[in-house]
């Protein structure tokens, strides 16, 4: 699969995955959906982050 | 006679409805005991000793990863009772009966069904002290998260979330139906992949209907994203753990949703307070009245 299928399953699959992990964190689907944008933001950056070392990792080690 | 949670699920886990026997609901413990076993017995009905072929692969080599484990009692008993005794008759059990689509699914429903059983038995030895009656919702508990397991959000509806309710239902089918689009209606077949199954079958509404509908269609040629699309199916269901868990907390009258509800930096605000906090919003006011 291309990058650009990996990424367009990837963002909607975890930011409906973080809706229902953000549940219990408020009362209504506004309050819900907030806190789950916030966290799917987290988890994307830290995902990327963790790319980029794999990929420097392989540059420097693998040739 | 009174019970501490952990003595319900060691009782409920040996016998179902054995708990609400002890707690004095003798009512609820037959049904209990009826609906577990009466789907485990429909399913071996149909299924026979083929159910253990299918949970042969399994991580460890010795527990099978299979949902009637969550009514122990019950699976144990069928399965001493099991006749593999020969080789010839292993084999045998490698091939597809009629109609095991449904005794499989009969079967597993015995799963979800006796862990719903459990809490409402934890419910009953604890919940019901803890939680004063003017802070619970008019839903019990497990009915609140029985219903979330057959209908995703179904949960919250009844419990005065509704908003709520209806975008976690939205979510877990999205994720799960995309999947059994991907895998073009394969994704959930437990005959055919039945570790995943078990995880597919706590999103029930959607395993049942995909389970009796798509599952049976003969699979002519391997779907390109079969893979991406079994995991998604099983996603579905681990997401819908957290909705049935949510459901239940929040009929229980124990969520507190405190300060984080607003700025979002905390999930886990849940709290054992024993009074139900709804905070602003359109539904937090709605519910705060339930």
């Amino acid at each position: 699969m291309s990058v650009l299928i990996n990424v367009l399953l990837f963002l909607p699959a975890a930011f409906l995955a973080m809706v229902t992990y953000s549940a219990s964190a408020a009362p209504d689907a506004a309050g819900v959906v907030r806190v789950a944008t916030k966290k799917t933001l987290k988890v994307v950056f830290w995902t990327v982050v963790i790319l980029v070392v794999m990929q420097v990792i392989q540059w420097l080690f693998l040739p | 006679m009174q019970l501490r949670p952990t003595q319900c699920l060691i009782y409920s886990l040996a016998v179902p409805g054995l708990a609400h026997f002890l707690l004095g609901r003798p009512v609820r413990g037959v049904l209990a005991l009826v609906s577990t076993v009466g789907l485990l017995a429909a399913g071996l009905a149909i299924v026979g000793s083929r159910l253990w072929y299918a949970e042969a692969f399994n991580a460890v080599g010795v527990l099978p990863l299979m949902p009637e484990l969550l009514s122990l009692g019950p699976t144990v008993v069928a399965s001493a009772l099991r006749d593999v005794s020969t080789p010839e008759l292993q084999r045998a059990l490698q091939l597809p009966v009629p109609g095991e689509h449904l005794g499989f699914l009969l079967a597993g429903m015995s799963g979800p069904v006796a862990a719903l059983w459990m809490a409402d038995a934890v419910w009953i030895a604890t919940g019901e002290r803890r939680a004063g009656p003017s802070s619970r919702t008019s839903t019990m508990p497990s009915v609140a998260a029985a219903a979330s397991w057959v209908v995703p959000g179904l949960g919250h509806v009844l419990a005065g979330q509704r908003s709520k309710g209806l975008l976690l239902g939205a979510a877990v089918l999205a994720v799960f139906f995309g999947g059994l689009a991907l895998g073009a209606g394969h994704s959930v077949d437990r005959g055919q992949f039945p570790v995943w199954w078990g995880g597919q079958l706590l999103c029930g509404g959607g395993t049942i209907l995909a389970s009796l509908t798509t599952a049976p269609m003969e699979l002519t040629s391997l779907p390109y994203f079969l893979d991406l699309g079994i995991i998604l199916c099983t996603m579905a269901g681990l997401m819908n753990v957290m909705v049935m868990t949510d459901a239940y907390t929040v009929a229980e009258g124990t969520t507190s949703y405190g300060e984080h509800a607003e700025d979002g930096s905390a999930t886990d605000s849940k709290v054992a307070s024993g009074s139900k906090v709804a905070a602003d919003g359109q539904d937090g006011v709605a519910e705060g009245s339930a």
